[in-house]
């Protein structure tokens, strides 16, 4: 109601963060379960899948049996959780056959590609939209609130493979200004000037795909706090005082718009790395979007799970930290 | 210096301001007085050039020759910048919840601690959020930031209804202090404040000018508007004597060792208070002391780890309902002025018909209009939302109601009405009172019990300044 009338104080907060961990760590074993059930519901399994081509065809029995075990999928349902958990527990991700390397290196190897695709298109659809945003929010209904609004709402209407693959088509097919997929040309250079604007160059299209897929939501978000924020006593006060129009966007509007922001951003980090997905496997991206993918065709039960988990784990305490931040905002009022 | 010249302003179909015409001159300060809702603040903001949005207006607004509201916008932001300076009641919201003291102070482009000694503000406000800040201290910090720059235009408007007296008078002196060399528009329900300072009087009620003369008005009015403002001679129900001494007490509210913190440093320390029910506790105290945070924690909005607030005979949960010093922040912007009391009704567990909420309005002294029930409570003056915000407590028929500042916003008039409704609430529903308040005439008319804060303790008795 009042100004600072709900304040946290140090104890409860500290006491909301623990309880914020441990829910998380709930989840985490809940996500843990149903990576080891999902997939083994699928048809076929990962031995099968491997003699589908023909040179493994003169296996004996007991080097199946030994390849089964190799793959963590001999015995029966309960033994293999057993020894998987316990392998994960002690930090071993398992071993992925059909890669012919440990899940923890091909994790590692991929990860920062992701990594670099996203934290490559946050900044640029957050202060896009907040700047775009408070534009059309400070003059709601005018003339070039309802353009933008207008053209915005139809770029929210476009799935994110359907604007990758236009990106792709017209920025890279028809009109080649940028490569059409992987991370690095075939043969990448050796010096690190040029190889970073080789990485820059392959992670434009699919950073700005990215980027196009959160912009709508963070847009109508800046731009509806705009509108309430522009009616507030305090801007109207500082309106009065006749600050310079950079201090009145960045301090009064930005500000102010930034616990919104943090909060929406903790639940939209999941729903950015399911695009992410996605636009890995148009770009052919090498990061770990492509990999889950192959993952799930190859029957790759070990690095499945281990990749599930670890997005899942990242996700979960992204969440958890961006809450914490979000909470001792909000408290300010 | 400024000329206006038949501003009128009109909000859909509803005029704000009509056909007014007046003139300051340099050196001079004009009074503005009126009931509240009357369009006094959105005169001053037009003044500055801040038209609301989706309204129409006609007129013209001249200062020294710039023509307000023509003018291309960074030619204004100039004039607001330099020459003009406005200072707002300090209602919750006047200052920006993520910047400090100081980071507003910056603003002015001076050293902020210079900044603090020269406007009475103590350095140790400096890193506080607005959240952390008394009414006053936010007063204190507006006035700061409108007269560093030394505006040659200075435009108040309730400059110091939420300071408490001896800040007042220092501001009072600062407002007088070079009002030779600018123009001064005061706005204010504090008659005594203008008498002091305004050279000549406007009155203004429903977006019109009623009358406009010279300072003297005052101590003989004329004009049946301003006698009818200066609120009734006879005062009913403000010096009816409190209700005879209960024998049985039904209940009262009683707390012990409530302690509260802020940035480290110990704001309240121990506070222990009895009240009986059907009587009135008055909490005086110099700004920042710690009036509000009290009364938001006996409300309950403030939880205590260590203190205790009961209620006694303890056979029920008391209902405590909190006037909140923030009337605007304290109810939902898009609010019918009619939902905001169905709303407490309903709370209360009656039927908000219409016909409780006629009444309700009427006590307070609101008009009871379709027109008025249907406005958004954004839209309602400083002094109608205090009030509407008043009803809406009465209306939760509480056993504990905590007014904090309840008549900073309100005129005189107002203020007598609000006083002798909190007497009668007090004689007819047995209502604990706890009224925080810089008003020593309000806390002598409702009062059976005074109490200051100092130094985070609880002192009986009136203040000694």
């Amino acid at each position: 109601m009042t100004a600072g009338a709900i304040r946290i104080s140090g104890r409860t907060w500290a006491a909301a963060l623990l309880w914020g961990l441990a829910a998380r760590f709930a989840v985490l074993m809940l996500v843990v379960l149903a990576v080891f059930i999902l997939p083994r519901l699928l048809p076929g399994d990962p031995l099968g899948i491997m003699l589908s081509s023909d040179y493994t065809q003169n296996l004996s029995e007991s080097e199946l049996a030994e390849l089964g075990a190799r793959m963590g999928i001999a015995g029966s349902g309960a033994e293999q959780f057993g020894a998987w958990l316990g392998d994960l527990l002690r930090g071993n991700l398992g071993y992925s056959a059909t890669h012919a390397r440990p899940v923890a290196t091909l994790l590692a190897e991929c990860l920062p590609w992701t990594l670099l695709l996203i934290l490559g298109a946050m900044p640029v659809y957050l202060v896009l939209a907040a700047l775009a945003g408070i534009g059309a929010g400070r003059a709601a209904g005018g003339r070039f609130d309802r353009g933008l609004t207008g053209f915005v709402t139809i770029l929210a209407s476009i799935p994110p493979f359907v604007t990758a693959v236009l990106l792709m088509l017209g920025l890279a097919i028809l009109w080649p200004v940028f490569p059409a997929s992987g991370a690095l040309p075939m043969l990448p250079s050796d010096q690190l000037v040029i190889r970073t604007g080789q990485i820059a160059l392959h992670a434009i299209l699919p950073v700005t795909a990215l980027a196009l897929h959160e912009f709508a939501r963070f847009y109508y978000l800046a731009r509806g706090e705009a509108a309430v924020l522009t009616h507030r006593p305090f801007v109207l006060n500082a309106v009065a005082r006749g600050l310079p129009p950079c201090r009145l966007l960045a301090e009064y509007y930005g500000r102010n718009i930034l616990p919104t922001f943090v909060a929406r951003l903790s639940d939209s980090v999941s729903g950015l790395v399911s695009a992410v997905v996605i636009i890995e496997i148009v770009f052919s991206y090498p990061g770990i979007g492509g990999l889950i993918y192959g993952a799930i065709l190859d029957r790759d039960y070990t690095l499945l799970q281990g990749a599930t988990i670890a997005v899942a784990a990242g996700l979960l305490a992204l969440n958890w930290l961006i809450d914490a931040a979000g909470t001792a905002l909000a408290g300010r009022g | 210096m400024i000329r206006i010249r038949n501003l009128s302003l009109w909000q859909g179909d509803q005029a704000i301001l009509r056909n007014i015409s007046l003139e300051i001159a340099c050196g001079e300060t004009l009074g503005l007085i009126g009931p509240s809702g009357g369009g006094k603040t959105s005169l001053a903001r037009m003044m500055l050039g801040i038209v609301p949005r989706m309204a129409r207006w006609s007129g013209q607004i001249v200062v020294d020759g710039f023509d307000v509201l023509r003018a291309p916008a960074r030619r204004l932001r100039s004039f607001r910048k330099h020459d003009a300076g406005m200072i707002v009641q300090a209602l919750a919201d006047s200052l920006n919840p993520h910047l400090t003291v100081g980071q507003h102070l910056h603003e002015t482009g001076q050293d902020p601690h210079r900044v603090c000694l020269n406007f009475n503000i103590p350095v140790s406000l400096l890193p506080r959020l607005p959240r952390d800040l008394s009414g006053g201290e936010i007063q204190r910090v507006l006035t700061a930031l409108a007269l560093a720059k030394s505006p040659r235009l200075l435009l108040l408007d309730e400059p110091s209804a939420a300071l408490d007296p001896a800040n007042r008078d220092w501001a009072r002196q600062r407002f007088a202090e070079g009002a030779g060399e600018r123009a001064q528009l005061l706005i204010s329900h504090d008659l005594e404040l203008v008498r002091q300072l305004a050279d000549r009087i406007a009155v203004m009620r429903a977006g019109e000018l009623a009358g406009i003369g010279p300072a003297h008005v005052l101590d003989a009015p004329q004009h049946q508007c301003i006698h009818k403002f200066m609120a009734p001679a006879t005062k009913p129900a403000f010096s009816l004597p409190s209700a005879t001494p209960r024998q049985a007490e039904t209940g009262g509210l009683v707390t012990s060792g409530i302690c509260h913190m802020i940035g480290g440093q110990p704001l309240l320390r121990n506070i222990s208070l009895q009240l009986p029910a059907g009587e009135c506790l008055a909490v005086l105290g110099p700004s920042g002391s710690g009036k509000s945070t009290l009364a938001q924690i006996l409300a309950g909005y403030i939880t205590q780890p260590k203190g205790r607030i009961r209620w006694q005979d303890g056979s029920r949960p008391p209902r405590v309902a909190l006037i909140s010093q923030h009337p605007h922040r304290a109810m939902a912007a898009h609010f019918p002025v009619s939902e905001v009391l169905a709303e407490a009704l309903r709370l209360a567990g009656d039927r908000p018909e219409a016909a409780r909420i006629g009444p309700l309005l009427r006590d307070i002294g609101l008009p009871d209009t379709p027109e008025f029930r249907a406005r958004r409570t954004a839209d309602l003056s400083g002094g109608e939302a205090q009030r509407l915000v008043i009803a809406r407590a009465i209306a939760l028929h509480s056993d504990i109601l905590v007014a904090d500042e309840p008549t900073s916003a309100l005129d005189p008039a107002n203020r007598d009405q609000l006083l002798g409704l909190f007497n009668r609430l007090k004689r007819e529903c047995d209502l604990a009172l706890v009224l925080m308040t810089h008003d020593r005439l309000a806390a002598q008319a409702v009062a059976d019990r005074i109490g200051y804060l100092k130094d985070g303790r609880l002192h009986p008795g009136w203040p000694n300044d």
